[in-house]
């Protein structure tokens, strides 16, 4: 495939002179114009597509493909159709060398026989070999152990209908179980917690719900809550530095001097996993200074609500012995009739029915028959209050005076507070978005202009809802859904969900656990041992593939077409076919088509990807979205929210409306429940606690805890600038400005441990170690270290960052805790492998 | 006349390296070669601030050859090879009169901004990337960022300039008083790279 450049350098001189001719022929107009109209033909022959970039860094942004004789030159950057929204970075500009890498898996391999999972001894094999043997071995696998037996594992390494659209569909047709991430769910947990998951008239899915970032613009102020913004979502950027420009004011609050930190007005240091804490002393000072938004709180909050002492739950009328009423109505989503049982409150201090128009008491409690019922603002306020101001002062390691000064700020609004994944990643991370949310609705911080908490990412349902049918032709899976993070207990334990459940062999696509996910020990000792078989189809040999039976090559985003539907611009994505998949490559869609015949299922898979797509986006609903496949195909972008993002940036929770069961703010709800079922369940006693928002130690990285004296550091980790998460961890262009794992370290900490700069240190705990190269850096806070994430393990001198991490999990948020992680740091003493 | 050259918003860069990577890939640039560079004024590693926690700072300078109006590099070449084109003020390289004397190399007080190739070069991939009327580079050549002269002649801007996720990079002619860079540096406070070495750098950083 080598092929030289079409122009030699003696003739790039003299197209230089021809240029030089023809502006001297012109003379006194323009230089550049005269050049255009003198420019080379030699582009003629080349073809731009459209595609889509879409490792999920929430990005998703549109790219030019450009091709030539059937190869890809470059990648450049594309128009959306809302302008602002034009964007390419470091990685999206290297997709060339990312589609041509020399460690591009070419072909399906095999491990081979007699070798050990892991150990690299791989044989080429034929397609129908590789697809004959999957499939005999799904079948031999549900034939011994049940149907559930067999289970898809994935993650969000290619957010696109097409893909997920025919995996979800052999999965129902299997019967397969279902291995779902736990990435990054605290803050969805906690959001959803207090505010509901919306799912807007467009349907989009709000998943990570909040203003539109081109609404930051309308704040006095942005406020970061551990968002590396300039380096895992640098899209954002130039969103925020425009605010900026238009007199809006920065502060970030990281425990790591950023590269956004360095742009702040004011960058507050935090110790790590004590967010929720400091917003708790922000609305300890908010009351203080009844600077609080009554009405706000009296109409859109469960505040006004009377939580009774024995159970719990709010008061409701049916408590006082009326019947509930049925008002006629259906709930659509439901489809059971709506009853109408107000919740009972006091006004004036006499109980009534929580009716429109009732002023409503936010304090006071009332003794219902001997049960004592409190206003929920009350219990709230106990939670705001449990620690004093010295103490949160402490525990968060920031001065009383910067949080007052913080606090005359977020009084200050409309504030566009915008959160990152650095908080959720410890184990109290669901209530920091709730504590986040929680101080907003005390302020009347939200749905308004400039007014808001969170950060923005979603998911587009006309394609999956158009034809509900399409991913499970005979109805959904039998089989189980497990959470990434309970798996290993599942393997332990052999059961779940009170049924027999012996997990035997997984197909894993879009995602590399071993390495992305916490704890690459609990799959390389726990879970892949009790596997029989494990199929990874991916484009280089991740660590995830190299401990598979069977690795198959899959095509890249550019060599097939699709429609991503999801990320942070809230839109249908249209990527066309650049190319034709390189060597044996084939596209997930193209792999199980060929593989269902063999399965029995072929009947099931008789169209091309295209008419898939096709199928998917035609018909009613997507059509009366105008995202059918056809509008898609020729406008490229159509946005799931309403609005658009320049003129009328989407605004989250508008009138004061959340989707919760009480529709109003819920800082305490009734009934808190697991984000997803686990072999652990949550004891009265935890679920009692969990109703209302509350501070929570990190399970590990916390000065009360004894294992501080062994293990001092909170090893923390970035979202990495020349990665995402791990895709791109081979692209050879990327690697020499990025060339091997590095742990960032405060000099000081180094020097203390006989760190020199540069040179290679060992991370360890109990649990595992990591190789990598200390780099001196002051914008580490002491007692901590910092590495970038996604670095492989055969790109490690030793260990692997993922090895120390634990799969502990919270109960109800059910997520990995990337940076709840303590260990220590010695200089590395091994030798190269 | 024209005096092309770029307005550099530096103060807002994030030291991402879209810049020096769109570069690369236009110029099909050789494995370890970067005509595009992002330096770190701070601590000692990339990234790495000035100062002692909390108390710190840092600034990010991305750069190139700065296509100075009077460049040191021009004066010292033996053969003619490195030459200020006079119609844009582009400081050009002659590949074919260039004998490999790195005089240019020395001379040039912004170091790193130019690649002498002291091998055959070598590619990680097994085509060529980028635009498709770009010189080949050879072996014992000293090379450099071209302000992309193969884009202007089709009245294009520079590959460095679009892809900025940032959006700090702005390119123009500063002869031109109504230009947008005319306008930013008449507008900023702007600082031009060792200003005391009189070059006069077509580069100016808003810092």
């Amino acid at each position: 495939m080598s092929k030289e450049a079409s122009l030699t350098r003696r003739s790039f001189l003299k197209t230089t002179a021809a240029v030089a001719g023809a502006t001297a022929v012109v003379g006194g107009g323009s230089t550049l114009m005269a050049m255009a109209a003198d420019a080379p033909a030699s582009g003629a022959q080349e073809e731009v597509y459209r595609g889509v970039c879409r490792p999920n860094c929430f990005g998703f942004c549109h790219l030019n493909v450009h091709v030539h004789d059937g190869m890809v030159m470059k990648t450049t950057r594309a128009p959306y159709n809302e302008s602002c929204y034009d964007r390419i970075c470091q990685r999206g500009l290297s997709h060339v060398q990312r589609i041509y890498d020399p460690k591009r898996l070419q072909y399906p391999m095999r491990r081979v026989d007699g070798t050990e999972r892991g150990a690299g001894q791989w044989e080429r094999v034929s397609w129908d070999e590789a697809l004959s043997e999957i499939a005999s071995k799904i079948q031999e696998i549900q034939g011994k152990y049940g149907e559930a037996a067999f289970a898809f594992l994935t993650a969000s390494g290619n957010q696109s209908a097409g893909v997920t659209g025919a995996y979800s569909r052999l999965l129902a047709l299997l019967n397969a179980s279902n291995i779902g991430p736990c990435l990054d769910m605290g803050s969805y947990y906690g959001m959803n917690a207090v505010a509901g998951t919306f799912v807007g008239p467009l349907l989009g899915y709000m998943m990570w719900n909040g203003n539109e970032p081109t609404d930051a613009k309308n704040a006095k102020t942005i406020v970061t809550w551990g968002a590396n913004v300039t380096d895992a979502q640098i899209q954002n950027w130039h969103l925020v530095k425009e605010a900026q420009e238009a007199g809006v004011k920065l502060v970030v609050i990281d425990p790591i001097y950023t590269q956004i930190a360095s742009k702040a007005d004011l960058w507050v240091p935090i110790r790590p996993g004590s967010d929720t804490l400091l917003k708790f002393g922000l609305m300890q000072l908010v009351l203080d200074r009844q600077a609080e938004d009554v009405e706000y709180i009296k109409n859109h909050t469960v505040a006004p609500f009377l939580v009774k002492e024995s159970d719990g739950l709010f008061l409701r009328r049916s408590d006082t012995g009326v019947a509930p009423v049925d008002t006629g109505e259906v709930d659509p989503t439901t489809q059971q009739p709506i009853m109408d049982d107000p919740f009972m409150v006091l006004s004036g201090g006499q109980l009534v029915e929580c009716r429109d128009g009732v002023d409503v008491d936010i304090t006071g409690t009332y003794d219902f028959n001997g049960v004592k019922c409190t206003c929920a603002f009350d219990l709230l306020k106990e939670k705001i209050y449990e620690y004093s101001m010295d103490q949160i002062s402490s525990m968060t390691e920031i001065p009383v005076e910067t949080i007052e000064q913080l606090a005359d700020i977020v009084i200050d609004g409309p504030v566009y507070h915008y959160e990152g994944y650095g908080p959720q990643a410890f184990n109290n991370g669901g209530q920091t978005t709730a504590a986040g949310l929680t101080l907003c609705a005390l302020l009347g911080n939200l749905g308004k202009p400039g007014a808001s908490y969170g950060a923005f990412w979603g998911l587009g349902l006309a394609g999956s809802l158009g034809d509900p049918t399409y991913t499970a032709p005979n109805g959904p899976s039998t089989g189980f859904t497990i959470a990434s993070v309970d798996l290993k207990n599942v393997v332990e334990q052999k059961q779940f969900m009170g049924q027999p459940c012996d997990i035997k062999g997984m197909w894993i696509y879009s995602a590399n656990p071993l390495n992305t996910h916490t704890d690459t020990a609990a799959f390389t000792e726990v879970i892949f041992p009790n596997l029989d078989y494990v199929i990874t189809a991916d484009s280089v040999l991740t660590d995830t593939a190299a401990y598979s039976d069977m690795v198959l090559p899959i095509a890249q985003w550019f060599e097939l077409e699709e429609i991503a539907n999801a990320g942070q611009c809230m839109s249908y994505n249209f990527n066309e076919k650049a190319i034709d998949p390189p060597y044996e490559c084939k596209s997930d869609f193209d792999i199980i088509t060929e593989l269902a015949p063999k399965l029995g299922l072929g009947d099931y898979f008789t169209m091309t990807n295209e008419e898939a797509l096709k199928h998917q986006f035609t018909g009613g609903l997507p059509e009366m979205l105008g995202a059918d496949y056809d509008t898609l195909k020729e406008t490229k972008q159509v946005r799931f929210i309403m609005g658009n993002a320049e003129d009328a940036p989407y605004i989250a929770y508008e009138g004061g409306i959340f989707a919760t069961p009480t529709t109003r703010f819920e800082f305490y709800r009734e009934n808190p429940t697991q984000r997803t079922p686990t072999t652990v369940q949550p004891t009265p006693e935890q679920i009692a606690a969990e109703r209302i928002i509350h501070f929570e130690p990190p399970l590990e990285a916390w000065p009360e805890n004894p294992l501080y004296a062994t293990y001092p550091f909170v090893l923390m980790s970035e979202r990495p600038r020349y990665r995402v998460h791990s895709q791109w961890c081979t692209t050879p262009l990327l690697r020499e400005i990025d060339p091997e794992p590095i742990v960032k370290i405060n000099p000081a900490d180094a020097k203390a441990k006989g760190i020199e700069d540069q040179s290679y240190v060992e991370c360890f705990n109990d649990r595992g170690t990591a190789v990598a190269k200390a780099i001196y850096s002051e914008a580490i806070r002491p007692g901590t270290m910092v590495y970038p994430k996604g670095w492989q393990l055969d790109q490690h001198k030793g260990g692997g960052w993922s090895y120390l991490s634990s799969t502990e999990y919270d109960v109800f948020t059910v997520n990995n805790n990337f940076m709840d992680v303590l260990c220590d740091v010695r200089p590395w003493e091994g030798a190269d492998k | 006349m024209t005096r092309l050259g770029f307005v550099i918003e530096s103060k807002a860069c994030i030291a991402c390296h879209s810049c020096a990577v769109a570069c690369k890939v236009e110029n099909n640039l050789p494995d370890e070669v970067w005509w595009n560079r992002i330096l770190t004024d701070g601590g000692p590693n990339m990234d790495s601030p000035a100062g002692t926690y909390p108390n710190l700072k840092i600034a990010t300078i991305p750069m190139a050859c700065q296509h100075c109006e009077n460049p040191a590099c021009v004066k010292v070449c033996p053969v003619g090879a490195t030459y200020k084109d006079a119609e844009t003020g582009v400081v050009r390289q002659d590949y074919d009169k260039c004998i490999g004397c790195r005089m240019c190399v020395a001379a040039c007080p912004y170091t790193g901004v130019r690649n002498f190739n002291w091998e055959e070069p070598k590619y990680a991939i097994g085509q060529p990337m980028g635009a498709l009327d770009i010189p080949v580079h050879e072996k014992h050549v000293v090379e450099k960022c071209t302000m992309c002269w193969h884009r202007l002649a089709k009245g294009e801007q520079p590959a460095c300039i679009e892809p900025c996720p940032a959006r700090i990079r702005h390119f123009g002619d500063f002869d031109d008083p109504n230009s947008e860079v005319s306008k930013l540096v008449r507008e900023n406070e702007c600082t031009q790279l060792l200003e005391d070495r009189g070059t006069n750098p077509s580069v100016y950083y808003i810092q």
